[in-house]
């Protein structure tokens, strides 16, 4: 190797070093301000409903405030720790339509980023309406309550007329109360709504909008 | 459903008779590339891939880009470098070069041509199929030319109990007369047609498009060292589709320039350019309107000194579009447009024989408007330093990049939108070399930071939130090797990676993920023929949330992977995989004392066994049978008892044939054919009382055989 080539060598490792050490600023992440004392909703899973609003807000807020928590907070395992595991099972004909094997367990990680992801599909306002389901009458215990649910997320203009549909379908959910008295749910199992329109692409359910999110 | 089940393996039986994908390895013995991907050194289709990483590097393309230029012009590595050599291009380019001329009037030099090509290609999914043909003619004789490219594809789609068909035909004929070597005159006909019965829609939705030119084509060469062609169409166009027809005259021109000098200067330059005046129909509402569409692209190549020790590059490309497009809704016909303009400047140096330290410097704008979101306006600006040498027997790289950019998009929404900022830092480096002639040793540094900075332009609610995005990993790698039969290996990997909202508003879930991860693998050759490679591994996740009290998580992760490689025959060999991982996972939180306790919330434990048997009974045909087996058993924790909360099991079969068989002297078969079979079951337990789910099973064919011939 000629001297020359060394010299190279050396200046091109001095400059990658200098670069690093120089660089400790450079790579530091900014300070965020202080943590807002005032939110936009509290999250309030004293009761399977309530639970079922507190996902409605969530969405709402579109990850500005504590939105992403909130969400979260309404799935079991969360983050306080001892508790059973969140799972979603897909619609089978939503499988087929995505042409692609399924995650073998749809848990509370994947629903996480779900939400971070699905709160980008469109840049409105989201809106999500839950209704009960007359065929599948609710079972509501004291620690454990199982029910079906009718949901529709629909996207808005800022004077609040409907845009476009974002997710429809039904959700049949089992939910615990933990030994904090918070309901969290554990299964979400999607169903298709036969009422949904089939050609407008954007009327499908929030399982197709998971697997899409991958 | 039996005979369903064997022709998994009555399929591939059936094909025996036919071929041949060698996956034999080639590993380089040097410690720089100890740590490559040697898959990608996997003989195929008759070409080898030996000395891919060296030559590569000395490239400057990635080895995987050299290995599918390769393998798509099915041209081995010397071969590939001595034409583009002898053609003075690019690697690759050189198959696109070769494609270009052999259909070029101007360049058939007086010997009659009758060349016809044909292709067909058919894949086939779970849920879709599609079959793909295409023919190329190309007749000449003295200055007669006639050529002919025709393409058609025909894909159906399943969806519940409907199937859908989506049909697209394209066909461009050209005939004319060479008048000089250098100039020809003649006309062509381009005419596409597209159809497609969506059951969404209500009625079958087509589209028919002919275009009737005159074609005029030129070569110039002013100078030994420099050459040009110059192309133009003009003639009629008629497009009719559901929401339009439209009847005008459209005109393209294009063309390519390369000037060279010596060894020290070459520049290249495309481009394209087309346009059309047309009156419109617009559908359903029937108004009539004239509109216009305009297109272009540029693209060039300049490189100074390429083969000096110190050299440059560069490439550039403006891209213009400005197309009308009918609304239908509303009867008019609205503009699209898109500009975009890009330069890149390179300055090489080499370092020793195989080494070198390039700066590279990029700007790019762009300007999009659409319909939906109205404009966007965006410039970006990087720098990128690599540096990549050997000194005293280390394998050095590093990388330096930044990455600036701002975006506009204004009119996102009736009263506003947002603009963006961001900046991209990142800076690695990595040494490996052998050691003490037995050991490979890796050492690996990273670290990052993106940033993202959000602006309100007028009113929108809802702009995405400011954040910055840090990464800070290093790594440590040594694989010992004992004797050729036996070698072991160690690595550690740290990383961090911080989440940082920067609004008060969003701050709450900003978080630190740290990893670790420690590995111990080794492999041993038991027998001749017969390898086990095992790899261990221990994982830990921490996720600590700066603004939550309580929320603090952990995961863990203890994971095994057995192989048993054995090679019966030279023809037949049998791969057999066992994995287990335990994943426990929980809340991690800190105690008055100021330490932190695990506690467990929940376990899942996963196991598979799977097999891979490969036979090969001549070279163009290999067949294959994989069957694999996965149990998933997930655990509750609440309150200290432990509760089953979800387990599930489920089969693979996959069977497989794989091709490259000649067909006569001039077709070539190649492709793979092959059957899938899925099960899977599960079971909940819904206050601790299993409820099984019912069983489910996917059953389908897969495949995609090409079919070609030349003459």
């Amino acid at each position: 190797m000629t001297m020359r080539a060394t010299r190279w060598i050396r200046l091109g490792l001095l400059g990658f070093l200098a670069l690093g050490i120089s660089a400790c600023d450079y790579f530091r992440p900014a300070e965020p301000e202080p943590p807002s004392t005032s939110t936009s909703f509290l999250p309030d899973y004293s009761s399977p409903d309530s639970t079922l609003a507190t996902i409605a807000k969530a969405l709402a807020d579109k990850g500005r405030t504590i939105g992403a928590t909130a969400y979260a907070g309404a799935l079991a395992e969360s983050l306080s720790g001892s508790l059973p595991g969140y799972h979603q099972l897909f619609w089978p004909q939503d499988v087929a339509d995505w042409n692609r094997i399924p995650p073998g367990d749809w848990n509370f990680t994947l629903e996480q980023t779900f939400y971070t992801r699905f709160i980008r599909v469109l840049p409105n306002a989201y809106y999500m309406e839950w209704a009960p389901d007359p065929q599948h009458p609710d079972n509501i215990g004291a620690n454990a309550a199982t029910m079906s649910r009718h949901y529709l997320v629909t996207a808005h203009a800022e004077d609040g007329t409907l845009t476009s549909y974002i997710a429809i379908g039904f959700a049949d959910l089992t939910l615990l109360r933990f030994p904090d008295g918070n309901w969290r749910i554990v299964r979400w199992e999607d169903r298709r709504d036969p009422d949904a329109n089939p050609t407008d692409t954007d009327q499908v359910t929030l399982g197709m909008r998971r697997l899409n999110s991958i | 459903m039996l005979l369903r089940k064997l022709s998994l393996v009555l399929v591939p039986m059936l094909l025996l008779a036919a071929s041949v994908l060698p996956g034999r390895a080639q590993e380089d013995k040097t410690g720089r590339y100890a740590f490559a991907d040697t898959t990608l050194l996997r003989d195929t289709l008759g070409l080898t891939f030996g000395g891919l990483f060296r030559l590569a590097d000395s490239l400057e393309i990635a080895p995987d880009s050299l290995r599918a230029h390769s393998i798509r012009y099915r041209l081995a590595l010397p071969r590939l470098l001595v034409l583009a050599d002898s053609m003075h291009v690019r690697v690759d380019s050189v198959g696109l070069t070769l494609v270009r001329e052999r259909f070029n009037p101007l360049a058939a030099q007086g010997a009659a041509v009758n060349d016809f090509s044909y292709n067909t290609t058919y894949n086939l999914l779970q849920t879709r199929s599609s079959w793909l043909n295409a023919a190329d003619y190309n007749f000449v004789y003295g200055p007669l030319f006639i050529r002919n490219v025709t393409t058609i594809q025909l894909d159906r789609l399943e969806t519940g109990n409907a199937t859908s068909l989506w049909q697209a035909r394209e066909s461009n004929t050209e005939g004319g007369w060479r008048l000089t070597p250098n100039y020809s005159l003649g006309a062509r006909a381009v005419l596409n047609r597209f159809d497609t019965d969506d059951p969404s829609t209500i009625t079958s939705v087509g589209e028919k498009r002919n275009e009737y030119q005159l074609s005029l084509r030129t070569r110039q060469r002013p100078s030994p060292t420099m050459n040009s062609e110059l192309n133009f169409f003009a003639g009629a166009l008629e497009l009719r589709n559901t929401e339009q027809e439209k009847h005008g005259w459209s005109s393209e021109v294009n063309g390519r320039f390369r000037q060279a000098a010596g060894v020290w200067f070459v520049n290249e330059l495309t481009g394209r350019a087309t346009a059309s005046q047309s009156r419109v129909l617009l559908l359903p509402s029937l108004n009539n309107t004239n509109t216009h569409d305009l297109t272009g692209n540029l693209n060039g190549n300049m490189s100074l000194f390429n083969s000096s020790r110190v050299g440059f590059k560069s490439n550039y490309s403006v891209v213009g579009n400005d197309v009308g497009q009918p609304n239908t809704a509303k009867g008019v016909i609205e503009r699209l447009s898109s500009n975009r303009a890009a330069i890149d400047g390179a300055l090489r140096t080499r370092l020793g024989p195989e080494g070198y330290f390039s700066v590279t410097q990029n700007f790019a704008h762009s300007v999009n408007i659409t319909a939906l979101n109205g404009s966007t306006d965006r410039n970006t600006s990087g720098t990128l330093l690599e540096l990549r040498t050997t000194y005293r027997g280390w394998g050095i790289e590093g990388r330096f990049s930044s990455d600036l950019g701002r975006a506009e998009s204004p009119e996102l929404s009736s009263t506003g939108g947002y603009g963006e900022n961001s900046n991209l830092r990142n800076l690695e480096g990595s040494m490996s070399r052998r050691l003490f002639g037995h050991l490979d040793a890796r050492i690996n540094a990273r670290i990052g930071l993106n940033s993202y900075r959000y602006h309100v332009i007028g009113a929108y609610p809802t702009p995405p939130v400011s954040r910055d995005q840090a990464q800070q990993s290093y790594l440590i790698d040594g694989t010992y090797v004992f004797t050729s039969d036996f070698n072991s290996g160690l690595l550690l990997e740290v990383a961090r990676n911080q989440l940082v909202n920067i609004p008060s508003a969003s701050t709450s879930a900003n978080n630190t993920l740290r990893s670790y991860r420690a590995e111990w693998r080794w492999t041993y050759r038991l027998l001749q023929g017969l390898t086990a490679t095992q790899r261990n591994t221990l994982g830990a996740n921490y996720t600590s949330y700066n603004f939550l009290t309580g929320a603090d998580r952990v995961a863990l992760d203890y994971g095994t992977l057995t192989t048993l490689n054995a090679v019966l025959t030279p023809r037949l060999s049998i791969d057999l995989t066992h994995s287990g991982q335990v994943q426990p996972s929980g809340g991690w939180t800190r105690q008055d004392d100021g330490t932190y306790v695990f506690q467990p919330a929940d376990e899942s434990r996963i196991f598979s066994l799977s097999s891979r048997f490969q036979y090969t009974p001549s070279p163009i045909v290999s067949l294959s049978i994989i069957p694999s087996y996965r149990s998933t058993t997930r655990e509750g924790n609440l309150n200290g008892v432990t509760t089953p909360q979800r387990d599930n099991r489920n089969l693979t079969f996959q069977g497989n044939a794989n091709l490259n068989l000649p067909i006569g002297r001039r077709g070539t078969l190649s492709g793979s054919v092959g059957r899938q079979y899925y099960a899977d079951r599960s079971r909940e337990f819904p206050s601790g009382v299993p409820t099984p789910s019912p069983l489910s099973e996917l059953d389908y064919w897969t495949g995609s055989l090409q079919f070609s011939w030349k003459p």
